[in-house]
Formats: C-alpha cells, sequence, structure tokens
C-alpha cells in the first residue's frame, strides 16, 4: 500500500520535493513510531485497536499520517535553504571564531602538502636524468674494469625496498633513489652486468634497468598524481580566502573562489541566472539531481540528530529504560557522524557540478543577456567583470548588446 | 597557534566531549537500570483482600508510575497470580507479590473438634460476595443446617463449581450432603450488617481535635477480619472559628493539608496498626474514613487509632471532641 501511495506521491509532488523532503520526514516518523512502539504498552495497545482490515476508520487514520507527513515535509522544504546554511556554518560570531582554526588548521595542512608534493616532484625530475647517467657510467667501469666478473647472488636491500614501496603504491623520494643508486653503482663498477651466460649478470641488469627506468618512472608520476591530488583538494575544499567553520561551508566557498579565479565568474551574481541558462539541459537534471539527494541528507542528518536527543532525554528521564538509552545514547552519535560524513562526500560531489557548470555553460548566461561572446580569457575575464558591476552596482554596462535574428 | 598545535587541541576537546558524554550516558544507563529495571514489578489490590483470598483477576491492577512505561513489560503474566491465596490481609494498593502467595489455603488447624467441610457455592452467585470471612449459612434441602459459620477460604476447581471451606461440628458436617450449599444471611437471626448484630465495645470515647501525638489510640488491638461499626456525633473546630462535624468540611475554601485524601478536611479518619506517631504516606497508608458512620473489616490484626483530617501541622488549639461509639460485628 505504501509504494501506491508513494508512487501516487510523485505525480503530486515533484522529486526534488520527495528525495528532499518527504522521504526524510517519513523515515523521521518511522523511527519514533518504532521507538514509541518499543518503549509505549499504551501506543502498542492503540495500535492493536487499529483493525488490519482496510475499514474506513483505519484509512482515514493512514490518509490523516500520510496528510501530516506531507504537511511536515512541505514545511521541511521550507526551511531546507537555514538547514543547509546551517550546516555550512551560518552560526554566531563567537562560535565560528572558536570553530573556524580547525578548518583554518585543516587549510593549512593541505597548502603544505602541495608545497611539499611540488617540491617532491621537481627533486625526482632532476634527479630522473642524472640518475639513469650515473647508473650507465657505473655500469661501463664496471665493464671496461672487470670484464669478466660478475657475482650478484642476490638483489642489494635498497632495491627490494623499493620495489616493495612501489608494489604498495607507496611514495619513493629522491632520496631513497639516491641511495639505492649509490648502492647499486658500487656493485655495477665491480662487476660487468653485459657478462655473457651469466644469471648474476642477469639480475644485475635487471636490477640497474628497473631502478633507471622503471622505478623512477613510478616515482615520478606517483608524485605527479600527490601533486594533482593535493591541488584538487584545495581547490575543491576552500575558498581563496575566507574560511567558514565547516567543510561544507568552505566547499561551497570553494566555488566562488574558483569561479571568480578562473573566469572572473561571480557566482553570488549570476547564479540564478546560470540557472537559467541550463534549463532544458540533460545536465541541469544531474546538478538538480545532486542538489535533492544533498538536501535529503542535510534533512535526515538534523531530523535524526533532533530525534536521538530528544528521545536521549525521554528514555533517561521518563521512560527510564537502561537497554533502550543505551542502545539510543550510543546509536545515536554515530549515525549522526555518519550521515554527516555522508553529506560532506555529497557536498563534495554537488560542489563539483557546480564547478562543471560554471566551465560548460557560463557563455550560456552572455547569450541570455544578449551580450557578445569573449575572444579569449582575459577578454572573458573583462566582461564578466563588466557584466557583475553593471547587476552589482548598476554601473553602466560598456558592452554592446549583439540580437540574434529570429530563425 | 600551528597547524598542529591546533589539531591537538580539538582532538583533545573532542576525546573529552566524548568522554563525559559516555560517562553520563552509562551513569545514567546504570542508574536507570539499578533503580528500575533491576526491580521486579508488582501489581497492586484493587481492593483491601482478606487473608486465605483466592486471586481473581479483578483484584489485580498495574501501579500508578508504571501503566503505560516499558517497566509494565515486567509485570508477570496475571494468570500466574489468579487462582493463589494470600498468605496475610492485603489493603487496597499495597503490592501483591507473587512469592507470598500460596496455591492452598492456610486453614489453622483447632482442636475444639470441629472440622474443615466444603460447601458448594450456588453458580448464580454473584463473584466476590463471598470471600474468607464473611458469615454465612449452610443450607440443604431448604433447611438451614449450619446458621453462620465464617468462610475460612474460597476454592474452585476447573472441574466443578466454586466451594466455600467452613468449620463445622462433626454431627453437622455428617449432614453435608450433595446438595448442601451457601446463602447469604438474610433471617431475623442477624445478617453481619443488621443493627442487631453488633456488640458494643467499651463505652463511648472521645477523640480531641487536637489530639496528644498524631492519632488517638481507640483499640489496643482488633483481630485480624474483625467487622467494626463506628459512629460519631458532635463538632469540633478545624480551623479558627470553623467547626465541621466527623463527616469534615465538604465545602472547604481553606488552604489546608490533610492527612489523607480519602475523606474530606476536619473529618474523622481511622486506621489499622502502626503507632500513636505514625505519619502515613501516600495512599498506601491504610487509612480509612469513618466519618459520622463506618463499617470496616479489618485487614491486618492490630491498634484502632482516629483522629482529624488534618496536617499534623495545622492541628487546631481547641478542645473540642468527637465522640465515637465503636461495635463489633457478633460471631
Amino acid at each position: 500500500m505504501l509504494s501506491t501511495v508513494l508512487e501516487k506521491l510523485e505525480t503530486l509532488f515533484s522529486k526534488h520535493m520527495l528525495l528532499g523532503a518527504f522521504y526524510p520526514i517519513l523515515v523521521t516518523v518511522f523511527l519514533n513510531l518504532a521507538l514509541l512502539h518499543h518503549t509505549s504498552p499504551g501506543f502498542r495497545a492503540w495500535l492493536a485497536t487499529r483493525a488490519p482490515s482496510a475499514t474506513v476508520e483505519t484509512l482515514m487514520s493512514g490518509s490523516v499520517l500520510v496528510f501530516a507527513i506531507a504537511v511536515g515535509a512541505f514545511f521541511l522544504s521550507t526551511i531546507a535553504l537555514f538547514l543547509r546554511r546551517l550546516i555550512e556554518g551560518l552560526w554566531p560570531a563567537w562560535l565560528c571564531r572558536k570553530i573556524a582554526p580547525l578548518q583554518r588548521a585543516e587549510l593549512d595542512a593541505i597548502e603544505t602538502q602541495v608545497t611539499k608534493a611540488t617540491e617532491f616532484r621537481r627533486e625526482l625530475r632532476e634527479l630522473e636524468s642524472s640518475l639513469d647517467n650515473g647508473l650507465n657510467k657505473a655500469r661501463g667501469k664496471g665493464r671496461t674494469n672487470f670484464a669478466t666478473v660478475c657475482v650478484y647472488g642476490q638483489s642489494i636491500k635498497e632495491i627490494i625496498d623499493l620495489r616493495h614501496k612501489r608494489e604498495q603504491d607507496q611514495l619513493i623520494s629522491a632520496k631513497d633513489l639516491t641511495d639505492a643508486a649509490a648502492e647499486l653503482s658500487k656493485v655495477l663498477e665491480t662487476n660487468n652486468a653485459d657478462l655473457p651466460n651469466s644469471a648474476h649478470a642477469v639480475r644485475l641488469d635487471t636490477d640497474a634497468v628497473d631502478l633507471g627506468e622503471h622505478l623512477v618512472t613510478y616515482a615520478t608520476s606517483r608524485a605527479v598524481d600527490d601533486v594533482i591530488a593535493a591541488h584538487l583538494r584545495r581547490q575543491a575544499e576552500f575558498g581563496d580566502q575566507i574560511v567558514e567553520p565547516t567543510a561544507p561551508g568552505n566547499m561551497m566557498r570553494a566555488v566562488s573562489s574558483y569561479a571568480q579565479r578562473r573566469y572572473g565568474f561571480n557566482m553570488d551574481l549570476l547564479w540564478t541566472r546560470l540557472q537559467h541558462a541550463m534549463q532544458g539541459q540533460p545536465f541541469y537534471q544531474t546538478v538538480l539531481g545532486a542538489k535533492a539527494e544533498l538536501d535529503s541528507l542535510i534533512a535526515l542528518f538534523w531530523l535524526t540528530g533532533v530525534t536521538w536527543v530528544a528521545w536521549w532525554f525521554v528514555l533517561a528521564f521518563i521512560v527510564r529504560s537502561s537497554a533502550t538509552f543505551l542502545l539510543v545514547a550510543l546509536a545515536g552519535p554515530l549515525v549522526s557522524w555518519a550521515l554527516y560524513r555522508l553529506v560532506v562526500a555529497s557536498y563534495r560531489s554537488f560542489t563539483d557540478l557546480l564547478r562543471a557548470s560554471v566551465d560548460l555553460y557560463r557563455f550560456e548566461v552572455l547569450k541570455g543577456l544578449h551580450l557578445p561572446l569573449p575572444e579569449g580569457p582575459s577578454s572573458e575575464r573583462r566582461t564578466w567583470e563588466t557584466v557583475a558591476l553593471h547587476n552589482a552596482y548598476g554601473e553602466e554596462l560598456t558592452l554592446p548588446y549583439e540580437h540574434k535574428a529570429p530563425p | 597557534m600551528s597547524t598542529n598545535a591546533v589539531k591537538a587541541k580539538a582532538t583533545k576537546i573532542a576525546l573529552w566531549i566524548t568522554a563525559c558524554y559516555a560517562v553520563i550516558s552509562l551513569g545514567i544507563s546504570a542508574w536507570n537500570y539499578a533503580s528500575v529495571d533491576s526491580k521486579p514489578v508488582h501489581y497492586v489490590a484493587t481492593r483491601p483482600l482478606p487473608c486465605n483470598h483466592r486471586i481473581v483477576e479483578a483484584d489485580l491492577a498495574t501501579p500508578r508510575g508504571v501503566n503505560g512505561t516499558a517497566r509494565a513489560q515486567q509485570l508477570p503474566p496475571r494468570t500466574t497470580l489468579t487462582g493463589k491465596y494470600t498468605r496475610a490481609a492485603i489493603a487496597a494498593n499495597q503490592y501483591i507479590v507473587a512469592s507470598t502467595l500460596r496455591t492452598d489455603p492456610v486453614i489453622a488447624r483447632q482442636d475444639d473438634g470441629r472440622t474443615v467441610v466444603p460447601v458448594a457455592l450456588p453458580a448464580a452467585l454473584p463473584a466476590g460476595l463471598v470471600d474468607a470471612g464473611t458469615y454465612v449459612d449452610v443450607v440443604s434441602s431448604g433447611a438451614i443446617i449450619a446458621p453462620r459459620v465464617r468462610i475460612l477460604a474460597v476454592t474452585c476447581t476447573s472441574a466443578g463449581p466454586c466451594a466455600a471451606l467452613v468449620r463445622v461440628r462433626p454431627e453437622v458436617a455428617a449432614a453435608i450432603d450433595e446438595k448442601a450449599i451457601v446463602a447469604i444471611r438474610t433471617d431475623a437471626g442477624g445478617d453481619v450488617m443488621d443493627q442487631k448484630g453488633w456488640i458494643k465495645v467499651g463505652e463511648t470515647v472521645e477523640i480531641p481535635a487536637k489530639p496528644a501525638a498524631i492519632w488517638t489510640k481507640v483499640l489496643d488491638y482488633v483481630p485480624l477480619n474483625t467487622v467494626l461499626k463506628l459512629e460519631a456525633t458532635e463538632k469540633w473546630e478545624y480551623a479558627d472559628g470553623v467547626k465541621c462535624g466527623p463527616d469534615g468540611a465538604v465545602a472547604n475554601k481553606l488552604k489546608l493539608d490533610p492527612l489523607s485524601n480519602v475523606a474530606p478536611i476536619g473529618a474523622l479518619i481511622g486506621r489499622i496498626g502502626g503507632s500513636t506517631a505514625t505519619i502515613p504516606k501516600g495512599d498506601e497508608s491504610g487509612i480509612f474514613a469513618v466519618g459520622s458512620f463506618a463499617v470496616v473489616s479489618v485487614p491486618a490484626a492490630g491498634p484502632l487509632f482516629l483522629t482529624i483530617n488534618l496536617a499534623p501541622s495545622q492541628y487546631p488549639t481547641t478542645t473540642d471532641t468527637i465522640k465515637v461509639t465503636i461495635y463489633e460485628s457478633k460471631p
């Protein structure tokens, strides 16, 4: 019966409303009813009087419940923005001052990581050619001075360690490579790695090639990956200047900073126009879906939080049930924490879509405003700055209009 | 402050909050377990139950404060109590503890030559009309073969009708046949509630509005299941310049706290057991209203006390008294 009701509701409410408000309320109502059923014999007795057969009274009761949930969902949808802003750090100033340093520390850590990763990559790039040259020189010496000798029973420890790190997808530093090259060079200088019909020579040759080519390549590409990841994280998780007290708040700020830094596109002023420009595009449905999912998780986070806090007090001081209280006291914070992590993950994907929206559809905004498309990045920046000044401060628009003739 | 220092401080605060929350939650859980969950829950009696009373469904009530809560689930099934017998009298609203009940009634041996025999109860007899301690006639073929005998207990089996256990002389026991049944007394010999069935106990006593202690002792000892009739007259000053009779001030508008809520302010109230200094608490105090007329079946042996229904701190300074005459039902 419930699935039928939900299917009918989908025709009455938008998908966004259902996902963002109705389902969270529904989940919370069921959660509360389950707890009430567990703790209140009076409620159980009342429930037992409800006949399972579809009497008029039962149908009326069910309709009233669904109607109440729908009203709750409508109310929730009206405060969805407030709930979102709350999770993004719309708090009293004194609380922001207390919490924001933690996010600032997180930002500092990421920036340190970016710096280190960049430095690491630079060192490896410098080492890449010199390492191979050094090994080749040592190999030449060995071939000349010890033409008939090659004693290399097993790979040296440094090479084994490096291979181990590669297998475990760990970072290999320039120092690791330099140390290994120094040790291997000593062996190469006293042995002929090209001695025919020698298993030892084959092993030494393999190690030299592996170190000079494969391990260095792995270390460099791994460092590049790290640099990219660190840059992306910095770009996706924090804005340029202001630090909000929560991770979701900083991710939203990062979107504005990204658009401003890349194109001079002011998200605060132009977001509604960008939305209009995207309407009708399949991509816009993806953005709306991600937003609905985000709203749903935020609503669930707050409703679950309020539910377990309220039940914590009820079970502690009114119902006084030790086992159920302990269950709620332990599971409540864990569920809230898990939901917060999901909210943060959802923010990450949603803000990524917002950045992509700016990348892909910003020119549609200009078309909608009947303004000429810029020729290059610098003229685009000037265009958006002009549009922003016009919209925000009412300054005169110095750009010419461009009207397309109707088809 | 450096990044690591900020993170370390935040971690420390988070750990403190988590630890405090865990300790508080565990403490509350343990406190609830110790004070609520670990203690067994009992039904309470809906009315005074005499010794050897056979528990029926209507005798059991869920205690206040438990009804409607999770603790109600801990109540034993009613079927584990019904059909069992009380070992001692239980006052109304007192706990009925399963372990204190017996599967059979306790019949004391007496060396007076009388024997205990079962007599069938009429099938049409309303439930609860007769109980242990009720006086009845034993009738066979329309003739009373044993007048005014006291029921020791009522026994019931699933096979047949309930029977009353009575103690009678051997010749009467021999006369009790299959047709013998119990009959409620209605003859001139005196129903237990009949005026002619009462015996005056001592002289009329005066109960002062301002007692020497909390209660005024009236009788040293009243045996179990004794039925007393109390009649009270006169008036007393229950507050400055305000008088009422033994039935109390029904329309009282003064802010006075009574000892008990079973009777109005200023009414004559009584209790069996305890001492002259007992300050009873709640509805389990065993206090009964006397007023100008009362008949009381004594639920537990002990002294009889009477007093005015006021808080001890509000006892008046008057020397007014209420005169009380006490009767005992004829054996």
